[in-house]
C-alpha cells in the first residue's frame, strides 16, 4: 500500500492510498463535523456540511467522498468553510420542522442540534416554511417523523448497504424528498423485519424506537456491554440502563464482529418482555405454593433430590442460560448425581449433530465472520429469518453485488429478493440436494434437478459458476443437521472437504452448543422418566413440547426469573436473576466464549443458578468446581474455541 | 452613571421566558442595582417609554396583527432588541400553527373543543387583532441578541443582561446556547 502524504491545518500526515480527506484528517486530529457520513457506510456527500478548503480548487469539497491526493494542502476551519457550514446548516433548519424544545434527541443525542452548537449558531438564518411533512405511526417498534429529517438517508444505506433488506426509500426531489417503507406502504405493513439499525444511525428524531422515546439520552443513561444471549451468532451488544430499568438495546458499535448491528430478537425482544417476575422462594404445602425462606426451599428441594433414586430424576436447563450455569448443572446433575438424562431444552440437534461429527473430523467449522466476504453462499436446511438473523444480513447485503446463492430449505424467507444469481429450492428433500450438489454428473444432476423442481440447464450454468468460487461457505441449519440424517451429513463433509471454503452450522438458541459440548442432549420428548424433575427454565418461553415434558413429571422443581401458569405447576420454585442482572459467559456458534455484563439489579430474593447448584451440592455431599473452561477445554469442539 | 434602562414584553408565547427570568431569585436585586427595569408585562408599566430605553427584550414569536405592533414599538424604542427563547428566536410550540392555519386552529379551539357548549363561535370583534403565519421575531425587526431555550434558564438571562447592563455585547454561545 502506497502512503500519500499531505497537509492538513499545516500538520502533516501520511495516509493510505484512496483515503478520504476526512479520513486524513481526523488522523491529523482535525475535527471536521458530519452529518451524512456514518463510518459503518460507504460514503455519499450529501449533507454538504464537512466542507473544506483545498489549495488549488475552485470550490469547497466535501471531506468525506474526496480522495486525499500527494502534498495536498487542506484547511479545515477558515472563515469560507464556517460559512459554508453555517449555510449548510440553516438550510438544513428551514427545510423541515424542528422543535428542540420537546424533540426526544434534544439536549445530547442529536447530531443535528450538535452541529449547530459547535458552530455557534444561536438563530435560524432562514425561517422554515413550516410545511407539515409525513409522521408515521404504523411500526410496532418505531416512529417515523420526517418533520425531523435531513435527506441524510443514512437509514437507508443502512436497511440496503448493511441489512440488505432494502425497505427504505425516498421518493420526491430536493427539499420534497420523502422517506418511505417500500414503494410508499406504511412502514408497519412493509418489508421491514424491524431490526432498527436504521434508528440507530438516525442522526436526528426522523426515526426513533418508542420504547426508549423520552426515557433519557444516551448520555444520561448507564451503558453495559453484554453479548446477545437469544441466539447462537452472539453479536455484541450496549445495554442502555436507567434506574435499574432496561431502556433500549444499541448494537455495539465497536464491535468488529457485527459493526453495530442488531436483529429485532436482540434489539426489541427483550424490551417487550413485560412478565411477572418470580421475587421469592415458594413450596408447595398441602396443595398450595406458599412463600417460604430460601432455607426451607433448598431443603425441600435437597431432601427430594436425596430421596430420589437418580434414575427417577430428570434434569433440564433452558438453552439461554450462561455457560457458567450449564457447566455447574452439567457437573451436579450428570458428573456427581449420575441423572440418566440431563438435557438442554430444546429440540435443536444442530450442535450434537456437529459434535458427532467433529468427533471424527476434528474441528471443521469456520468463522461467522467469514459470511460477510463470499462469493458463493450455499444455505441448507437453515432458517436465518427467525434465529441468526444478523448471518442473514451479512449475506443478503452482499446478494445484489453479485454474490452467488443455494437455498435449500422450506422457507427462504426474503434472504433472496435480492440475489442477482441464485438457486432455491424450497422442500425438504435434502437427500436429493446433497445427492445433487455432491456426487452426481451430468445427466443425473439434471435428473434430480428436475426432480426438486429446478431448470436442469440453470443449476448445471451455476454449478458450473460456482466452480470459480473461491469464497465459499456452507451454512448448515437444524433442519438439516439431525440425527436422521447423519449420513448423509457425513458425505456432504466429506465432499465439502476437498473443495474450497467453509462450513458453518448454525446452532440455535445461544447455549445450545456449550451445552452440547458440556455434553447435555437435546430434550428427549418421549422419555418414561417421570419422578423429580429439576428444571432451570430462567426466562424461557415455553413451548408446547417443554409444556407436556415439564408436566411429565411428579414432583418438580423450577429455578425461574418469571411466573406464568406453566411455571404455577411447580412444587417448589427458586427464583433467579434474569440475563441482565448477572455477570456471565456465553458461547457463540463459532466458538468464542463473550462476556455479559451486569447491568440490572435483580428485584426481590432472587440467587444465582450456580448458587443455588452450590447450595444443593453441599447438601447433598457434592463440591461444585465452577470449572467451566477445564470442561470446555476437554470437549470434542466443532470449531475452535476461544476461551478469552 | 445613570442605570441602563430595560423593557420587556410577550408576544406568541407562553409566559415562559419571563418565568424563567424571575427563576433568577434573589439575583434579581443584584441585577436592579445594574439596570434600572421599566415596562414589562409582569410591573405596572406596560409600554416602553416613548423617549426609549437600552435594551428590550420580546418573548414568542409573531401569530398576529397585533404581535407586529408591540414588536415593532419596542424596536422603534430599544437600542438593543434581545430575542428571548425559542417562540421569539425560532417561531417555537406555537408555529406548528402553521401546519394546520389560522382558520383551523380558531374553529378547533373556539368551536369544536369538547369543553365548549354548542354556542361556541370565533370571536369576530372589528377590534380583534388578526392571525398571521406564525414566525420569529427576526422575520418583522431585526433583532440584535438571540437568546435560545425553551425557557433559556435563569443563569442565561442573568448571565446576558448583566453583560448588557455593563456595556457589553454578549456571545450567545457554549453554555449560554441551550434549545432544549
Ligand atoms: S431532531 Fe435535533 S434539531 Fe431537530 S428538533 Fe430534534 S433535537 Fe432539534
Ligand atoms: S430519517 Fe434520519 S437517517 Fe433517514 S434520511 Fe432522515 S435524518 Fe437521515
Ligand atoms: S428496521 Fe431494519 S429492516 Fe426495517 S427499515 Fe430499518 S433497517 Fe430496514
Ligand atoms: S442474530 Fe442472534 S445474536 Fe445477533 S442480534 Fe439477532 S438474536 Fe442476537
Ligand atoms: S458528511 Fe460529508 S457531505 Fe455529509
Amino acid at each position: 500500500m502506497t502512503l500519500l502524504s499531505l497537509t492538513i491545518n499545516d500538520k502533516n500526515v501520511e495516509v493510505e492510498t484512496g483515503s478520504t480527506i476526512l479520513e486524513a484528517a481526523q488522523k491529523a486530529g482535525a475535527n471536521i463535523p458530519t452529518l451524512c457520513h456514518h463510518p459503518q457506510l460507504h460514503p455519499y456527500g450529501s449533507c454538504r456540511l464537512c466542507l473544506v478548503e483545498v489549495e488549488g480548487a475552485r470550490t469547497l469539497m466535501p471531506a468525506c467522498t474526496v480522495p486525499a491526493t500527494q502534498n495536498m494542502v487542506v484547511r479545515t476551519d477558515t472563515e469560507k468553510t464556517k460559512k459554508a457550514r453555517n449555510f449548510v446548516l440553516s438550510m438544513l433548519f428551514s427545510e423541515r420542522n424542528h422543535f428542540c424544545m420537546y424533540c426526544v434527541k434534544t439536549d445530547g443525542d442529536c447530531e443535528l442540534q450538535q452541529a449547530a452548537y459547535a458552530e455557534n449558531m444561536n438563530f435560524w438564518p432562514i425561517t422554515p416554511a413550516y410545511d407539515p411533512f409525513l409522521v408515521d405511526a404504523s411500526h410496532e417498534h418505531i416512529m417515523m417523523d420526517t418533520n425531523r429529517c435531513i435527506l441524510c438517508r443514512r437509514c437507508v444505506r443502512t436497511c440496503g448497504e448493511l441489512v440488505g433488506n432494502f425497505t427504505l426509500g425516498f421518493e420526491e426531489r430536493g427539499s420534497l424528498s420523502q422517506l418511505i417503507a417500500d414503494h410508499g406502504v406504511p412502514w408497519g405493513e412493509s418489508s421491514c423485519i424491524s431490526c432498527g439499525n436504521c434508528v440507530q444511525h438516525c442522526p436526528t428524531a426522523s426515526i426513533y424506537d418508542r420504547y426508549s422515546a423520552y426515557k433519557g439520552r444516551r448520555t444520561d443513561l448507564e451503558h453495559t456491554k453484554a453479548v446477545c444471549m437469544e441466539c447462537s451468532m452472539g453479536c455484541d451488544r450496549v445495554l442502555l440502563t436507567r434506574d435499574n430499568q432496561l431502556v433500549r438495546i444499541d448494537g455495539d458499535e465497536s464491535s468488529a464482529f457485527n459493526e453495530g448491528l442488531l436483529c429485532q430478537l436482540g434489539r426489541y425482544r427483550p424490551l417487550e418482555d413485560k412478565r411477572e417476575r418470580l421475587l421469592y422462594p415458594m413450596v408447595r404445602k398441602q396443595g398450595v405454593l406458599t412463600e417460604t425462606s430460601w432455607e426451607e426451599a433448598l431443603q425441600v428441594a435437597a431432601d427430594k433430590i436425596d430421596q430420589t433414586q437418580c434414575s427417577g430424576i430428570r434434569a433440564a436447563i433452558s438453552p439461554r442460560f450462561s455457560i457458567e450455569a450449564m457447566a455447574d448443572f452439567a457437573a451436579y446433575f450428570k458428573g456427581y448425581l449420575q441423572v440418566p438424562e440431563v438435557e438442554v431444552l430444546q429440540t435443536d440437534q444442530s450442535s450434537e449433530m456437529s459434535r458427532k461429527l467433529a468427533a471424527k473430523m476434528g474441528a471443521f467449522e469456520g468463522d461467522l465472520e467469514q459470511l460477510k466476504d463470499l462469493d458463493l453462499a450455499v444455505v441448507i436446511g437453515a432458517d436465518l429469518v427467525e434465529l441468526q438473523q444478523v448471518a442473514g444480513f451479512f449475506l443478503k447485503r452482499q446478494m445484489p453485488n453479485g454474490l452467488r446463492f443455494f437455498f435449500a430449505g422450506p422457507d427462504v424467507g426474503n434472504l433472496d429478493r435480492f440475489a442477482t444469481d441464485k438457486i432455491i429450492y424450497t422442500g425438504r428433500d435434502y437427500l436429493s440436494v446433497i445427492k445433487m450438489l455432491v456426487k452426481s454428473q451430468g445427466e443425473e444432476r439434471g435428473w434430480l434437478a428436475a426432480k426438486l423442481g429446478l431448470d436442469p440447464a440453470e443449476l448445471e450454468r451455476f454449478v458450473q459458476k460456482s466452480n470459480e468460487s473461491s469464497k465459499v461457505a456452507y451454512i448448515l441449519g437444524s433442519d438439516l443437521m439431525t440425527d436422521y440424517n447423519y449420513s448423509l451429513l457425513e458425505e456432504l463433509m466429506g465432499f465439502i472437504e476437498k473443495q474450497p471454503g467453509s462450513v458453518i452450522v448454525l446452532k440455535g438458541r445461544v447455549g445450545g452448543y456449550a451445552a452440547s459440548l458440556l455434553n447435555l442432549e437435546p430434550v428427549d420428548l418421549y422419555s418414561s422418566i417421570s419422578g423429580l424433575g429439576f428444571f432451570a427454565l430462567g426466562d424461557a418461553y415455553l413451548d408446547d413440547a417443554t409444556r407436556q415434558v415439564i408436566d411429565r413429571s411428579e414432583f418438580k422443581i423450577f429455578c425461574t426469573s418469571v411466573i406464568d401458569d406453566q411455571r404455577m405447576k411447580g412444587d417448589v420454585l427458586l427464583p433467579i436473576p434474569n440475563w441482565a442482572e448477572l455477570e456471565a459467559h456465553y458461547l457463540t456458534g463459532d466458538g468464542k466464549v463473550k462476556r455479559a455484563g451486569k447491568a440490572l439489579e435483580a428485584p426481590g430474593n432472587t440467587r444465582p443458578l450456580v448458587d443455588i447448584l452450590e447450595d444443593l451440592g453441599r447438601r447433598t455431599g457434592f463440591t461444585l468446581k465452577h470449572d467451566w473452561q477445564e470442561m470446555l477445554k476437554s470437549s470434542t469442539a466443532s470449531t475452535e474455541l476461544v476461551l478469552s | 452613571m445613570t442605570k441602563p434602562k430595560v423593557a420587556s414584553d410577550w408576544l406568541a408565547g407562553c409566559a415562559g421566558c419571563h418565568m424563567s427570568f424571575l427563576d433568577m431569585d434573589e439575583r434579581i436585586l443584584e441585577l436592579l442595582k445594574l439596570v434600572e427595569l421599566r415596562a414589562t408585562p409582569i410591573t405596572d408599566l406596560k409600554e416602553p417609554d416613548e423617549e426609549g430605553v437600552d435594551v428590550g427584550i420580546l418573548e414568542g414569536g409573531i401569530s398576529n396583527t397585533y404581535n407586529i405592533e408591540v414588536a415593532e414599538k419596542m424596536r422603534s424604542r430599544c437600542k438593543i432588541l434581545v430575542a428571548l427563547g425559542d417562540c421569539a428566536v425560532f417561531g417555537g410550540v406555537p408555529a406548528m400553527r402553521n401546519f394546520a392555519g389560522a382558520d383551523e386552529a380558531l374553529q378547533r379551539a373556539y368551536v369544536e373543543a369538547e369543553s365548549n357548549d354548542a354556542s361556541g363561535m370565533v370571536p369576530n370583534d372589528p377590534e380583534l387583532s388578526t392571525a398571521v403565519h406564525v414566525a420569529p421575531v427576526s422575520d418583522y425587526v431585526k433583532v440584535d441578541i438571540a437568546l435560545p431555550g425553551c425557557a433559556p434558564s435563569a443563569d442565561a438571562i442573568f448571565e446576558v443582561l448583566a453583560s448588557l447592563a455593563q456595556g457589553k455585547i454578549p456571545e450567545v454561545k457554549g453554555e449560554l446556547n441551550d434549545w432544549h
